[in-house]
Order: C-alpha cells, then sequence, then structure tokens
C-alpha cells in the first residue's frame, strides 16, 4: 500500500494541469477477503480474493469527476487523475448548481482498529472444523433439516486518504461476518431461517458468541415454525424485537434521514427540521464511532471524523447524514457519512451504525399491554422509498391474546410509511443490542445498527386468514 | 496503456500462470476479464457523478488429485509472479477442501457465434455524448410536467472481453458492449409526494431514446398522484413484467437450479414430467438471441451455451445445470455457469462478481414465452382487481412466499385502470400462482437475467389498513 501512496503523491506533483482551485481526493485501498463455506456439514468452498486500486475525484468548476483504476503504475495513476478532472470540467457544462465546499481542516492520521485475534491467525482447519461443529449441532437437533449453509467471511482492509487540502489519513480493520441460511420441511411445509452474527474486529467474534450457543439459539427458534401457520393479515399492534427492530431502523427511518434521499422530497424533507416527525419516546443517532460495530470507521472517505449525529431526539427532528456536498447545500457541517464500498465507486451518503435510544419498558411490560397483536422477531431484509414508504421481511410471529403469548406463526412482510408508523410507537425497551447489517444503496456497504424492541401499529401481510 | 494491449497481456500472464501450475494439480482454470465503464449518475435533477475506470482481474479454480478445489482471485493481473501466486493460493485452498467427486471442469467446447453483442460506439462514445444522453433523459423527464422531478438517474456503459481457459483445453474469449439507461422519477403535489416510478433501458449498443424513455417515465410518475386505500379482498391481478422479473423469477430460478435440487432445497426436486404452471405456461433458457442484452455465446466457465426448454406447457422438463451439477446429477450441463447472477445473496455482494468468486447454477437469459394478447386486453377483462407495475419487498425462495408493498399499483374496475394504491400489500405463494395464470402477454420486457411477460394471476390475496 506504501508504493501505491507514493506513486499517487509522485504523480499529484507531477501534474502541472492541476489547480490550486480543484479540490482533488485520492483514495487507495489493498483489500483481502476469505471465505469458508460449508453446505451440509462439507467444505463447499474456501476462497481468498485480492484486490487493490486507487480511486480519484477531483471537484472542478463546481463538479466532480471520478476516475477508477486497479493498474497502480505510475503512468496509469497519472492519467487516471488528469481524466477524473477532465471528467469533472466536462460534467460542470451540464450543472445548473455548482458545487461550493467550504475548506475543509487538513488531518494526518494512521489509525488500526482493534483486531484481537486476526483471521490470518487461524489454520484454514481450525476454521472449518469451528464451522462444521456449527453445522453438525444443528443437525444433530433437527432432523427435518433440508438444507444448512454458513459462509464465514474475512474482510481486511488497508486504505489511504489523500486530499489536495492537505489531508493523509491511513486506516486498517477487519471485519468478520458469520450467515447462517436454514431451510427445513415438514410434510409440505418449507420453512427457511436465517441468522447473522458480525462485527468490526477478528475472530473473537466466536468468543462474544459461542458455538454452542450459536447452534442452541437456532434450533430453539426455528423448531417451533415447523408447527406453525401463516400469519394473518392486516393492520395490527406489534412489539417488533431487536433483531427485526435493526431492519426497520435501517429501511424505515435511517434510508429518509439521508441527505440525499430526504432531498428527494416525501420523507422526512428539509421543512420538517425542528418539528416534530415521530413519538416523543424516540430518540435515534448515527454513530461510526462504536467500536465492534459492522459501521465501525475512524474517518468517513472524505476524510471527516465519524463522530455520532443525533437524528431525532425526542421525537423532533434535529439532522439529517451528510457528505460534503450534501451538507454545503444545506448550510450545515457534514457528518462523516460519505462511504464508498472501495476504491472502485465514489463515496455516497451512508448510514454507518444507526441506533435508537433504548426506553423505560421491559419487554414483558410492552406485551402486556396488547390485548390483540403480536411479537415480530428475526429479519428476512427490507426496501425503503424516498417518501418514507418501507418494507421488510420477519421471520417468525408470536400472536398476542388477552396479554399473554399464544402461538407462533410463520413469517411474512409488514410495510408501512416511516412518519405514520413512527408516530405510533408507544413504548421502547430499556435495552439495545449491537446487530450486523448490509444496505444496497447504488453500492453495496456492511453497516451495523444498535437497537432494543418497539411497540407500534403496523400492516402485516401475512397468508393467513385476514 | 491501451485496453487492447493491456487485454493480450491480461491473457499471456493467465496463460503462463496455467502453464506453471499443471504439473502440480489435475486440472487448473482461469477466468478473466477486462472492461472499461462510464456512468453518469443524476441525483435530484443535477448531474452529480462524471465516472470512469477500468476494472479487470483473473480467478484461478484447481482441482487437485483427489477431487480438492480451491479459488483465489486477483485484480493485480499485470505482473506475473501476482498472478502466479493467485494459482497457488488456489492450490494452497484446494488442500484443505473436502474432496467432492462432482467437482470438474468442462474438456471441450465450440460456441456459437452470437451477432450484435458488441457496438464499437459504446467504446467510442465521448464525455460530452454521453453527458448529452443523461442530460435529455433528465430534461425529457421534466419536460413533460412541472409536478415531475427526477430524482435518480444513471447511464451505465461497459465493453470488454471475457475469457476462460483451462488445461483440459477450453480457451475462449468474447468481447461484448452493454448499456443502461436508468430513469427514476416522483411526481409532486400539494404536500403530496410519490414514491419513486423507473424506466429501465438495457442494450448491447447505443440504442438510446432517451426523450421518449423521460417522457413515459413522467407519465408512469403522475398516475401515481391521489392513491387511495383499499379494502382487504382475493382476487384477480395483472403483473408488470417488472414485478414477474423482480420476484416470480427469483422463486422460479431457485426451483429450477441443478446445485439446489442436489441439496434438496429446491421446491421441484422431485418433480421432473409433472405438472408445475398452467398448461400456457413455457419457459426457455436462451442466452442465444441476437443482439441480446442478457445473450452469452459459452458460459462462465467455457461451455457453450444453447436454447433449452425448462418447461413445457406447464410440464417440468429440465433443471439448469453447470458441469460440477451435471456431473451429480448424471445429466449433461445446460451452461448455466455464472458468476454473475446472486440474488440478494449477502456473501456474494461483499465479494463481488465476475472473477472475484466461483460460479453458481443461475440463468442467464430465462425466457417466458410471450402470449397472444396486449396487456391492456388482459386488463380489460378484469371486473374487480388491480395492475400492479412495482412491489417492494423481497421473496422467499425457500418456501415460495411473496409478501410485499404495492409500490406502484392501480384499481381495475369494469376493465379500465383506475386509481393509484397505497398502504396495501399483496400476498401469496409464487408456486401456488403459476397455477393460477389466467392469462399471459404478447409484450415482454428485457431484465438483467430474463426476459418475462406481464401475468394475470387470479386468487391473489391484497391486504389494506381498511377492513
Amino acid at each position: 500500500m506504501f508504493i501505491i501512496l507514493n506513486l499517487v503523491e509522485k504523480a499529484l506533483d507531477s501534474l502541472d494541469q492541476l489547480s490550486s482551485n480543484d479540490l482533488i481526493q485520492v483514495r487507495g485501498q489493498n483489500r483481502v477477503i476469505s471465505l469458508y463455506s460449508i453446505k451440509n456439514g462439507i467444505l463447499e468452498e474456501s476462497s481468498r480474493n485480492f484486490s487493490k486500486g486507487i480511486g480519484t475525484r477531483i471537484l472542478s468548476n463546481g463538479a466532480w469527476g471520478f476516475t477508477r483504476t486497479n493498474i497502480t503504475d505510475f503512468q496509469s495513476i497519472q492519467s487516471s487523475i488528469v481524466d477524473a478532472q477532465k471528467l469533472a470540467k466536462a460534467a460542470s457544462s451540464y450543472q445548473t448548481r455548482k458545487i461550493q465546499l467550504p475548506r475543509s481542516p487538513p488531518i494526518n492520521d494512521s489509525v488500526k482498529l482493534k483486531c484481537q485475534k486476526p483471521i490470518e491467525n487461524f489454520s484454514p482447519n481450525e476454521i472449518v472444523k469451528l464451522l462444521q461443529s456449527i453445522s453438525s449441532g444443528v443437525s444433530d437437533y433437527l432432523p427435518e433439516l433440508k438444507n444448512i449453509s454458513i459462509n464465514l467471511l474475512g474482510l481486511t482492509d488497508k486504505k489511504f486518504f489523500l486530499s489536495s487540502e492537505g489531508s493523509r489519513i491511513e486506516e486498517e480493520f477487519t471485519k468478520i461476518q458469520l450467515k447462517i441460511d436454514l431451510l427445513l420441511k415438514k410434510y409440505d411445509s418449507r420453512v427457511p431461517f436465517s441468522e447473522t452474527y458480525g462485527h468490526t474486529g477478528g475472530m473473537e467474534l466466536f468468543d462474544i458468541n459461542q458455538p454452542d450457543s450459536i447452534v442452541e439459539n437456532l434450533v430453539t427458534e426455528v423448531k417451533p415454525l415447523l408447527e406453525a401457520e401463516s400469519c394473518p393479515a392486516g393492520l395490527f399492534k406489534v412489539v417488533i424485537q431487536p433483531s427485526l427492530c435493526a431492519t426497520l431502523l435501517h429501511e424505515a427511518i435511517g434510508h429518509p434521514l439521508e441527505a440525499d434521499l430526504a432531498m428527494a422530497g416525501g420523507g422526512f424533507n428539509e421543512a420538517l427540521i425542528g418539528s416534530t416527525v415521530s413519538s416523543e419516546l424516540v430518540t435515534i443517532y448515527d454513530s461510526g464511532s462504536i467500536e465492534h460495530g459492522l459501521g465501525y470507521f475512524t474517518y468517513d472517505d472524505e476524510g471527516i471524523k465519524c463522530n455520532p449525529t443525533t437524528l431525532i431526539e425526542n421525537g423532533i427532528l434535529k439532522s439529517y447524514m451528510h457528505d460534503r456536498t450534501s451538507a454545503s447545500i444545506m448550510g450545515t457541517e457534514p457528518t462523516g457519512n460519505a462511504h464508498a464500498w472501495d476504491f472502485s465507486v465514489p463515496p455516497m451518503i451512508r448510514q454507518t451504525n444507526i441506533g435508537m435510544k433504548a426506553g423505560d419498558y421491559s419487554l414483558e411490560e410492552l406485551i402486556e399491554d396488547i390485548k390483540h397483536g403480536f411479537v415480530l422477531d428475526g429479519t428476512f431484509g427490507g426496501m425503503a422509498n424516498s417518501n418514507g414508504d418501507f418494507t421488510f421481511g420477519f421471520q417468525r410471529a408470536f400472536q398476542i391474546k388477552q396479554r399473554n403469548i399464544e402461538k407462533v406463526h410463520l413469517g411474512a412482510n409488514v410495510s408501512g410509511n416511516a412518519i405514520g408508523v413512527f408516530k405510533t410507537i408507544d413504548g421502547v425497551s430499556n435495552k439495545s443490542i449491537i446487530r450486523p447489517g448490509a444496505c444496497g444503496k447504488g453500492q453495496f456497504a456492511i453497516q451495523g445498527r444498535v437497537v432494543p424492541a418497539i411497540r407500534c401499529n403496523i400492516l402485516i401481510g401475512g397468508k393467513g386468514g385476514i | 496503456m491501451i485496453l487492447d494491449q493491456t487485454w493480450q497481456i491480461l491473457k499471456e500472464n493467465t496463460q503462463y500462470a496455467l502453464g506453471q501450475v499443471e504439473a502440480q494439480v489435475v486440472v487448473a482454470e482461469a477466468f478473466f476479464t477486462l472492461k472499461n465503464l462510464t456512468q453518469i449518475q443524476i441525483v435530484n435533477s443535477e448531474i452529480t457523478g462524471n465516472n470512469q475506470g477500468i476494472d479487470g482481474g483473473i480467478g484461478f479454480r484447481t482441482i487437485m488429485k483427489n477431487n480438492q478445489m480451491g479459488f483465489a482471485s486477483t485484480n493485480n493481473f499485470l505482473k506475473k509472479d501476482e498472478v502466479l501466486k493467485t494459482v497457488k493460493n488456489a492450490i494452497d485452498l484446494a488442500y484443505i477442501s473436502t474432496p467432492n467427486e462432482y467437482v470438474c471442469f468442462p474438456e471441450s467446447s465450440k460456441p456459437k457465434v452470437i451477432k450484435g453483442l458488441f457496438d464499437e460506439k459504446i467504446a467510442s462514445i465521448s464525455i460530452d455524448e454521453t453527458l448529452n444522453i443523461a442530460k435529455s433523459g433528465l430534461d425529457s423527464t421534466e419536460a413533460v410536467d412541472e409536478r415531475v422531478k427526477l430524482k435518480r438517474g444513471e447511464l451505465y456503459l461497459e465493453y470488454g472481453w471475457k475469457g476462460v481457459q483451462n488445461t483440459l483445453g477450453i480457451d475462449l474469449e468474447v468481447k461484448s458492449s452493454h448499456g443502461i439507461l436508468y430513469l427514476g422519477a416522483i411526481a409532486q403535489e400539494n404536500n403530496q409526494v410519490t414514491g419513486l416510478s423507473t424506466e429501465i433501458r438495457r442494450t448491447t449498443s447505443l440504442d438510446f431514446d432517451a426523450q421518449v424513455q423521460g417522457k413515459t417515465l413522467a407519465k408512469k410518475a403522475l398516475k401515481l398522484l391521489n392513491p387511495r386505500t383499499v379494502t382487504n379482498f382475493t382476487g384477480t391481478v395483472v403483473f408488470s413484467p417488472h414485478v414477474v422479473a423482480d420476484h416470480i423469477f427469483s422463486v422460479i430460478t431457485d426451483a429450477l437450479k441443478g446445485d439446489n435440487v442436489i441439496v434438496k432445497s429446491s421446491a421441484w426436486e422431485d418433480r421432473i414430467g409433472s405438472t408445475v404452471a398452467v398448461n400456457t405456461l413455457t419457459i426457455s433458457e436462451n442466452p442465444l438471441l441476437e443482439a441480446n442484452f442478457s445473450s452469452q455465446p459459452f458460459d462462465d466457465e467455457g461451455v457453450a451455451t444453447a436454447n433449452t426448454i425448462l418447461i413445457a406447457n406447464g410440464e417440468l422438463k429440465q433443471f439448469l445445470h453447470h458441469s460440477s451439477s451435471a456431473k451429480a446429477f448424471n445429466d449433461q450441463t445446460t451452461g448455466n455457469a455464472s458468476r454473475y447472477g446472486t440474488g440478494w445473496d449477502i456473501t456474494r455482494l461483499i465479494i463481488g462478481s465476475g472473477y472475484k468468486t466461483q460460479p453458481i447454477v443461475y440463468p442467464h437469459n430465462l425466457i417466458i414465452n410471450p402470449g397472444q394478447y396486449p396487456i391492456d386486453d388482459l386488463i380489460a377483462e378484469v371486473d374487480h382487481g388491480l395492475f400492479i407495475d412495482s412491489i417492494a419487498g423481497f421473496p422467499q425462495p425457500g418456501s415460495g412466499l411473496v409478501s410485499a408493498q404495492i409500490s406502484s399499483g392501480f384499481i381495475i374496475e369494469n376493465g379500465e385502470l383506475k386509481q393509484a394504491v397505497k398502504d396495501t400489500m399483496v400476498v401469496g405463494n409464487a408456486y401456488e400462482w403459476l397455477h393460477q395464470i389466467s392469462g399471459i402477454s404478447k409484450e415482454t420486457e428485457q431484465f438483467n437475467f430474463c426476459n418475462v411477460p406481464a401475468l394475470r394471476i387470479e386468487g391473489v390475496k391484497i391486504v389494506g389498513k381498511e377492513r
């Protein structure tokens, strides 16, 4: 990585055509991804991916140009920088609103995020045995299991950020993700189920989540679904458990509070800053500084520190997540939310670790006020629209009748509009947990969520009786 | 460095690396690509990104004498020692893998020549021409009505090469180009703002009419104004090609994948020769169409692709296979090794596609045969139902459950399209829906991995907030 960094610095020095009025940002990256994939106890895939390259973004005449290359000799790096400037100048004549960014103070830093047990210190055989122990553990308890896939993925990034404003930042981190997918069959019923574990750090993930407890949790959660019926449909009072609340928070509130989507109108538009947009029990923030969260970063990909940002405080809209461009348009400060999946794409506004402040309710108290409703748990992922509409899938629903949990139902999807649904929140649990997450807004991202359980009204699209 | 020269070096280094390791392994394979990419991005009525770049790399698979397989990839392909190091990594990983008697690579292949896969215009287009196409899409969308705003847009152009070599004699390459113009708009009136409507054109040439696309989009967005809620009902729904491609395609693909059949996760694992759909439904896999966005002369392990009937008049005839799944199934490969098809698989999305990943079984171009009647005629025969143009949410491929929010849907009354709906979901099982199809449109639309018509389906459950 140092070789590329030096070549980039040399290339920048050699180019006379770069104007002092241009803002130049160059990101370099060296990424190694290791994958171990176990299917029904057999190691189906072990692979290693090596990638490196640079992405150059130049703001010239009020427009951005971006180039990427994985050919990293001096000449190619030089051409890539020159081309980015050409692209910016060409785009400039097509823009009605010129981007003007206030100067950002230079930062010189080198950061290595904590990783107690680097994945490269483990032999492939050790990793395979660990995963096979989970696979066989689940299989032993579930004769109805048709298929179990376990993917362990380790991603190590060494990155640098250089800017013409004088910033020179180096960052190194590892992220580990364990994804387990099950498919069970009993009679004609086919039940899919999945669970994900992940954090910024190394293989200490398995000290926090011991393989035995992973097996026990999976078996306990999925077994009742073999006898379960489809979930009913309609508008219900529900308790949304943290594993699902993570998806709700990301989709329903997180996306509409990303400044680029907020400026699209609809959802939480600019006119609502300072207004009540949610129940007063709701305080929401985004913070890249939460250790172990999958969205743990010291700086974003514009060299801005990832500090916590309060988005909604006691129901009142306080701020959006910003990159430097959106912050400049709205006349505010950037929030460290400009992130790129890798060197090959320009940064865009992304959540890091979005969180909801815990409340005062125990889970029992949230349930005891419900006469007829559901506790929804487990996620199948979701989507959001710029106008605040969202939908996401849950894996199981426990029916509440007369304040007691009765039978469990199979998963389905829920939907709603963020502003409407968040105003119905009338209880927040007293404990938040960190969950892993992922997002496909234009480019991929792995992120964290910090979430309690909540109680609200929501539309369930179940296949059972209406 | 000129791209053609870079491609030659990539091929030479690949050949060199395969030559070096031949003695150590039973068989080795390289999949390699080099692409030039251009993206113009539009956000909130402004061109915000003008991006260009080169992406290339090699993925090696190696099979050892006792049927162990390993994989490694690199994008540092200009250095011979780095390429060789990657093959050695693949060998090291093979040694720890579980022996699998079915892993194999193809031995020979004679792909057909498909016309119209490469357009020189995409390779030689100027920066200003690309910006003009995007700007034309933006301006023509917003010129239709001041209530319409283009919120998301992207012109994506790529051209380059894909190659496959293995030590059994496969040595293939193809040059192709792809273009996508994506436009997404909202309509707003007073305090009302619609969700995003989209129009997408996929092509192998520079064949865009951004003005027509923009106008069509604007009209679509305006129709979503003043929506109303519906009362729950079970009835007739006409699903647009977009919904068929997004949801029904995913469920069908999951059941047709040969690797899923082997691990018993396919819903049709023991259904060959059985009726899985109405007798008007015929589905094939055809990546041999001329100038088609999803055509491929050979798959991602070098097997010549073919036109394969999968479901004929409702009867399941054939599963999709790559070489290894075919061997396990004691069948012939259908040429469906794909390093691009993933769906929403987080692990694959993190790793990336193409040379960065091993092939899986996936369709290149799944074709649902069109019917005889226009979509308008399918709608005209419905007394009370819905036309659904777009839904949000993921189907559950394992179970076939579709439970999704309707992001663009319209009430049908007495054969006519009426108001848009809001706060409404559509629910059902896609495998059951295949038996409830009452109409197939003659119009079809091309998507990334399929070409499909609209489908009219009976007995679909609609859930609204009103009881």
